[in-house]
Formats: structure tokens, sequence, C-alpha cells
């Protein structure tokens, strides 16, 4: 779906914020991209769907460079921005203006959407709140049925319930053609709904796993405070003892903490992203 | 599916564009009617007597080029907004399509809505303010030879403001004002150097018209012949406005956030 080779990236020459990146993202999963402020997250995003044109490498979508925004490609994408402006339409006139342009749009799924959203869809979308904006353009995008769907901090904006809301939805719209690429760095937000974990940290993709292969190789758990447990790879003080990450010797299940993880793999002299590449290069007996 | 201009998809990105935007269009109808009847009401009412038909034309012109030249700095505004840019870039259409739209709205469509408000007014103050004196309505169809340089000038003006409109990212028309008059005085400038250069006895002359060299009884005109000269009025305006289109639809396909 996408392909992303050698890709460099700078708005300037000087100031690089993409480095030597490779990646590919494949259908049927639902990715998070995760990183800190300024870590680049957004500006990969407008390479991926062609808003920004690498200084050299390159990236395609299904074989074609995402920067020549060829309609074909475009009609097969959705990219929803962090900060978004409506039109000065209602929603269902959004539905009948824009929804054409996209093949595969589903007008009864938009108004489903809207309403478990609960967004009316006759109201002029400029008199909407802020956040329920985000709604209808979050609901859009799901009715498009784009192969490739990106979303660039959806949350943002959004109330609890609705952050609820829009997990289940995006679990639900997601099938085995569809691509989805969601950025944040409120990692909480994501949580039990992507598959893989991207995480970018200092210009590059430090991890590039599915949340199984990380509960296969690493243990999430706690240990006392002021204990210094064996085999640890990162260790993080909170409310209730220390929050920590082994090696998974045992084979035993343990859920994914995203944001211990992500400390991890952004924090100094990682063991976290030392231990996975080695265990990447390790032969499979 | 064709990659560059489907008649279909083109179809639907007008149909989509007016309707988000004929609210805003149908407002600045109405200021555009407002601004020339407090024009022409006021030169009305001051003069005692009806505008002639060259006052009008040289009214309707002005206007033109006033508005035509404001509108159009502001038809790609959605892809210098920031918020807006990435949804108007990745409408799945393309580039030409996306352009044509500018285009069409900014040109054909702006100039034929004019001349009917222009003209719906005028004739509206003309009837009003005429106090039983004779009047006569600037007739379009009297000879082209009068409103071709005029439609050329706009055409011309059409395609700096384009240009200005996809590459400033703000304050477009100020930015796009600012251009054409810095253009301008440069072209004045390098005019007068290069006339100096090639005939150092000739006196200061406008860019493109005929130059007067020597002195006194010695003083003779140079000029090209008429049927050049006009050939020149036309094709000149027209070949920059047709690099300034190409060049701003260079400029579409490269934009980036």
């Amino acid at each position: 779906m996408v392909r992303i080779r050698n890709l460099h990236f700078g708005y300037s020459r000087r100031a690089l914020q993409l480095e030597n990146l490779n990646l590919d993202l494949l259908r049927g999963r639902i990715y998070g991209l995760l990183g800190k402020n300024g870590a680049g997250k957004s500006t990969l995003l407008k390479n991926i769907v062609g808003l920004a044109f690498p200084q050299s490498g390159t990236c395609e979508l299904d074989g074609h460079a995402a920067a020549r925004r060829r309609p074909d490609t475009l009609q097969d994408l959705f990219f929803l921005p962090e900060d978004v402006q409506v039109p000065p339409v209602t929603a269902t006139q959004l539905a009948a203006s824009t929804g054409v342009f996209y093949p595969r749009f589903d007008e009864g799924a938009f108004h489903e959407y809207l309403r478990e959203l609960d967004v009316p869809s006759m109201k002029q979308l400029t008199a909407l709140s802020y956040g329920q904006q985000k709604k209808v353009l979050i609901a859009f995008a799901l009715a498009t049925n784009t192969s490739l769907l990106v979303l660039d901090e959806p949350t943002n904006g959004l109330d609890i319930p609705s952050k609820a809301q829009f997990r289940k939805l995006v679990a639900r719209a997601l099938g085995e053609e569809r691509c989805v690429i969601i950025s944040t760095h409120q990692v909480r937000d994501l949580d039990s709904l992507i598959d893989t974990v991207l995480v970018l940290h200092e210009r590059r993709i430090v991890l590039n796993e599915t949340i199984d292969q990380l509960a296969e190789q690493l243990s999430f758990g706690t240990a006392p405070v002021g204990t210094a447990p064996p085999d640890v790879l990162y260790a993080e003080v909170a409310a209730r003892g220390q929050q920590v990450i082994r090696p998974n010797h045992a084979g035993a299940y343990s859920k994914v903490d995203l944001e211990l993880l992500f400390n991890a793999l952004t924090g100094p002299q990682s063991a976290v992203a030392s231990y996975l590449t080695q265990r990447q290069h390790e032969p499979v007996l | 599916m064709n990659q560059y201009f489907n008649l279909a998809r083109f179809g639907r990105l007008l149909r989509k564009h007016t309707l988000e935007h004929i609210k805003g269009y149908a407002i600045s109808v109405a200021v555009l009617a407002g601004g020339i009847a407090v024009v022409l009401g006021s030169l009305t009412y001051l003069r005692h007597w009806p505008l002639d038909h060259e006052m009008q034309l040289i009214l309707f012109i002005f206007g033109l080029l006033a508005a035509g030249g404001v509108f159009t700095s502001t038809v790609f505004a959605e892809v210098g907004d920031p918020k807006r840019a990435a949804t108007a870039l990745l409408l799945p259409t393309s580039h030409i399509e996306k352009y044509l739209v500018a285009w069409f709205y900014s040109l054909p469509l702006f100039l034929v809505i004019y001349a009917v408000v222009f003209t719906g007014v005028n004739l509206l103050i003309l009837k009003v303010g005429s106090n039983g004196h004779p009047y006569e309505l600037y007739d379009f169809s009297r000879g082209a030879s009068e409103w071709v340089s005029p439609l050329l000038s706009y055409v011309l003006l059409h395609s700096v403001a384009l240009w200005g409109a996809i590459y400033f990212q703000r304050l477009h028309v100020i930015k796009t004002a600012f251009l054409i008059f810095g253009s301008m005085l440069l072209l004045l400038l390098v005019n007068r150097q290069v006339m100096l250069a090639l005939l150092p006895s000739s006196r200061p002359i406008a860019p493109f018209s005929d130059v007067w060299v020597g002195e006194g009884m010695q003083s003779s005109l140079l000029s090209l012949p008429d049927n050049q000269w006009q050939l020149l009025m036309v094709l000149l305006p027209i070949a920059l406005a047709m690099l300034l289109w190409a060049a701003s639809y260079a400029r579409l396909t490269e934009k980036q956030l």
C-alpha cells in the first residue's frame, strides 16, 4: 500500500526532519504513529499523502509517487489533518458535493456514524462546535471507504465519550483491504485500537512492530520502588511502585503499555530499542 | 479514468465549488453593485447631467480592473490557508481541473457577471439621475475597437493576480498589487536605461511607445507601422498572460504544506 524508500525530508536542506526513512505499510492494519511534539509525525503523514515532497528518496502509494497527486490515487486515500476547517454546508450537503469524488463512499454509513457520534446532519457545519466539526469529518473519512485512511491527531478536540466512540468506529470500519494510519502524541487514545506501533524519534522510525510481536518479546509489569529487578530493560517510577519492561523469556502474555513503551524508546540510551533490534537479528530456529 | 482532465469530474468540482461559495459570491455581487451605484450616482449628482458613454466606458474599465484584480487574487485562498489546503489539494481531481475552476470563475464568469451588474446599475442610475436630460447607455456592440484593449488589459491583470493568488500564502491582494507596481517601476527604469544605451539622444518615454530622437528641428519620430503596433498590443498581453497562467498552474502542482 505505502512504500517509502531512503526518504529524506526537511523544510530546509540544512535541517532534516526525516532522514533515510524506509517503511512499508500494509492493508488490513491499523498503524499508530507515535512521536513527541515536533518529532515529524505530521510531516511524515504529509509525505505519505503527497502534501510534502521528499528531498530525496521515494514515497509511493500502490506504485505511484504520492507527490504526483493523481486523481486515481487521491480517490483511494483520505487524509484528515490535525487542524480542520469545514465548508459552509450541512453534513448532508457535504456528502452530496464531496462524497461523489470517492467511488466507495457510503452515504448511509456516513449518516449512521453521525448519529452514533451525536452530530446533527442538517445543521450548517460552521455553526457546530470544533469538536463536532471534527466528528463530522471523522465520520466522512470513515464513510469514504478508501484503502488508505490517514488521521493526524484525530482525537484532539474530542470529549472523553467521543474518544471511546471514535475507537469503536475506526475498529469497525477496518477491513482486509484498508490501511489506517493514526498519529498521536496521546498514546492512551489509541489503546486497544492499533495493531502495529510506529515510533518516530530523532528523524527515524525506531519501532515498527505489531502489538502481538511486542507482547511476545516484552513483558510489562510493576516492581516495588527502590528495588532493582533483574533483566529490567526500562523502569519508570509511578504512583504505585515502578512500572518496568522486561524481556519476555517465559512467553507469558502481558498487555502492552504503549505509554511506557514510548517513554522507553524515546528516552536516552534505550535498552528496549537495542533489545528489539537484537531480537530481530537472531536466527529463527 | 483520465488523470489529467475528465469532464464529469470537472463538472462535479464546479458544482462543489459553487455550492460552497455561492453565499459569499452573492454577497460580493451585492457589494459590487452597491460600489458601482455609489460611484456612478455620485458622479451623476456632481455633474448634474447623465454620464456620457465615454465616461461610462472609463468607469466600466476601472471597475473591472479593480474588482477583477481583487477577486482573482483570492480565488486560491483555500490552497494558501493551512487549515483548508490539505482538503483542497487532496480532493480527488487533477491539478488542471482545480486550476480551471478558479480560472473559469475569475475570468469568463466574472467578466459576464461584472458586465451584467455594471450595465444594470448604470441603466438604473441613468434613469433615476437624468432629471429629464437625454442619456445614452453604453452599448458594447458599438465596436470591438473600444473595448478590446481594456479586455486585454484585464486578461493580463488576471494572469498576474492568479499567479499572486497561488504564489503568496496570505495578503494576496496587497502583495500582488505591490508586485504589479514594483514590476512597472522596474520596467520603466530598465526601459530608460536600454533606450539611453541604444539611442543616447532619445527623450524619456513610456515602454512600448513611439520614440522622439534628436533635438529641435533635427528631431524625428520612431514608431512602428500602425498594423504592427496593433498586432503587438494584442500579442504582447496575450503572450504574457499565457506565460503567467502556465506559471500559476505549475505552482499549483508544486504546492506543498
